[in-house]
């Protein structure tokens, strides 16, 4: 079966333009649950209170403002709002072509596979001319009235446009120093480094499951049936004092059990 | 730079155990990165504050967040409920451990799996045991991989270090990706030479080393600013905000991160850091401290009918807890 695709757009490299298809690539498998109120078990929903009058607001009647840091409120009217809005666009511009490194991951927020429209030629010539450039390009586009920034780059042979948050929202450690205490003893180094030599592996995404989505609907299927659940409360488990002692253990049981 | 005085400092995410072999490592978690919204803040007509609050659907009033719980919606119409203790029952093997059970190349790891970004910070004397796992994995520049319960979640996490802190990133699991088949992405075909030429020209002239920085600001806030200041010059519907807005979420003083850091990792400052607004579990004695102090504690701990309790059976909880 073929997904629905998201969205329709033409990337713009230069005079070249690509037409493409955006489909998520990511997808939610989580379980979800409905806030109740405990005393009935009636649904809550969220609406705004005035906080001095305690009157309830629906969010139209709600009004817009800008809080600076003088604690001066600049009320925002609707029709200026809709003045800063993107203009509507079908276009994903691609303004810069990178070393794959040049925006690290982190920066990265959701991926999205690209699919080809109406020019398949243009959709397999991108590929191979990714492949063959081995760089990702940084695009802008606005969807949905919203401005996007962007990284193209392909994984493993198909073109994923992958949105970006923006600068302002980037913590930066530069300027940070290093957590700083008493010299790290060599032998208690030493150790650490081996430990984690003889737990390496490649990674291997399929090796991991999550397992927690199953048991929580057999808890809940348990709970509807009327079966009795545990409850628990774990601790954490507090910090290892004899460090030395513990790591050549460790070392230990893992070459027992190797 | 805008003034620290008033910051509240960020509560952590999560908190638990990293363990490394044996060695268990006390962290506590915070989120990396800032909040995406703009800080517009939703008022009345007459420029009072509105704050989102929680509603019976049946009473119709507002209700405490303590009184809420989590329902499981039934074909019926009617809910399973689950209560906090009993969600811990799913996995508590997880829920406040982090078991590093192997160590991969970080850049094996492909940036479609990336998910969120968190910071890990020592807990109650784990320094050194902290320092010398950073130091282990920035040395093989391995990152390790571990499952675990946040919020109700299983999450895949990769642990690397980076500047001598252990960051936390939440992995997608394999089947949370669609695969292009799935999507129904055509099969790899040999492309047109003539177009795969033009395309590549196009593109070695777009090419360049590093990103250009105004590119990464986002336009929308900055037409935003832009007419926030021709309004203030104009003093145009500008008011002072009233006492009772709440300042915490302002641009001005968005979570300070870094004080975080400097208060969890510096030795020296390390216990001074332990004060009341950090939320920290510390080792001072909690008999000194405010019952708002305790509360939040409590608050940070997730216990249970906290809004009910005493300051003594706060402290009673808490301790249990530890």
């Amino acid at each position: 079966m073929t997904a629905r695709a998201l969205w329709k757009a033409v990337l713009a490299i230069g005079e070249a333009a690509v037409p493409v298809k955006l489909y998520a690539a990511a997808v939610d498998r989580s379980i979800h649950f409905r806030l109740l109120h405990e005393k009935d078990r009636a649904p809550v929903r969220q609406a705004l209170v005035d906080v001095d009058s305690g009157a309830a607001l629906t969010l139209a009647q709600a009004r817009r403002a800008y809080l600076t840091a003088q604690k001066d409120l600049v009320m925002l009217e609707a029709d200026e709002l809709e003045q800063i809005q993107p203009h509507p666009s079908r276009t994903i511009e691609l303004l810069q072509f990178l070393p794959p490194a040049a925006v690290d991951h982190r920066w990265y927020l959701r991926p999205y596979y690209l699919g080809p429209d109406s020019k398949p030629d243009a959709y397999h010539a991108l590929i191979a001319s990714l492949k063959r450039t081995d760089r990702v390009g940084l695009a802008r586009w606005v969807m949905r009235n919203k401005d996007y920034i962007g990284v193209l780059r392909l994984h493993r042979d198909y073109p994923v446009l992958f949105t970006l948050r923006y600068d302002e929202e980037m913590v930066s450690l530069s300027g940070f120093e290093a957590p700083s205490g008493a010299a790290l003893e060599d032998a208690e180094l030493k150790l650490a480094r081996q430990l984690v030599s003889m737990l390496s592996s490649e990674f291997d995404p399929q090796a991991y499951r999550d397992d927690y989505r199953q048991r929580l609907i057999e808890l809940i299927e348990t709970k509807r049936s009327g079966g009795k659940i545990r409850r628990l409360r774990p601790r954490a488990k507090s910090g290892t004092q004899d460090l030395r002692a513990s790591l050549s253990r460790s070392l230990k049981e893992i070459k027992r059990s190797a | 730079m805008p003034d620290t005085k008033n910051r509240r400092l960020p509560r952590p995410f999560w908190w638990g155990a990293i363990a490394f072999g044996l060695v268990n490592i006390p962290v506590k978690l915070y989120v990396a990165n800032r909040a995406r919204d703009l800080a517009l803040r939703l008022v009345s007509e007459a420029g009072t504050p509105l704050q989102r609050r929680y509603f019976c659907s049946a009473e119709d009033k507002p209700i405490a967040d303590d009184d809420i719980i989590r329902g499981f919606p039934l074909e019926d119409g009617t809910h399973v409920t689950l209560t906090e203790d009993e969600l811990a029952a799913v996995a508590p093997e997880k829920s406040r451990e982090i078991d590093l059970k192997s160590f991969v190349p970080t850049e094996q790891i492909a940036p479609i799996y990336f998910d969120k970004e968190y910071l890990l910070l020592p807990d109650k004397g784990s320094l050194k045991a902290y320092r010398l796992l950073a130091r282990a994995l920035h040395a093989q520049g391995r990152s390790g991989i571990a499952t675990f319960v946040l919020r109700d979640k299983e999450r895949l996490v990769a642990i690397s270090a980076h500047k001598g802190l252990l960051r936390a990133e939440t992995l997608r699991f394999h089947d949370e990706l669609r695969t292009p088949q799935e999507i129904g992405l055509p099969a790899p075909a040999s492309p047109d030479a003539g177009l795969e030429k033009s395309l590549r020209t196009a593109i070695d002239r777009l090419s360049e080393q590093e990103p250009q920085k105004k590119t990464l600001k986002n336009p929308y806030r900055l037409r935003l600013l832009q007419l926030v200041e021709k309004k203030l010059k104009a003093g145009e519907d500008v008011y002072t905000a009233p006492a009772s807005v709440d300042s915490e979420n302002a641009e001005a003083d968005v979570i300070d991160l870094m004080q975080v850091l400097k208060n969890r990792l510096g030795e020296k400052t390390q216990r001074r850091a332990s004060s009341e607004n950090d939320g920290d579990s510390g080792d001072g004695a909690l008999d000194s401290r405010s019952k708002a102090a305790l509360y939040r504690l409590a608050q940070d701990m997730e216990i249970e009918g906290r809004s009910r309790m005493s300051k003594r059976q706060l402290i009673e909880a808490i301790d249990r807890h530890r």
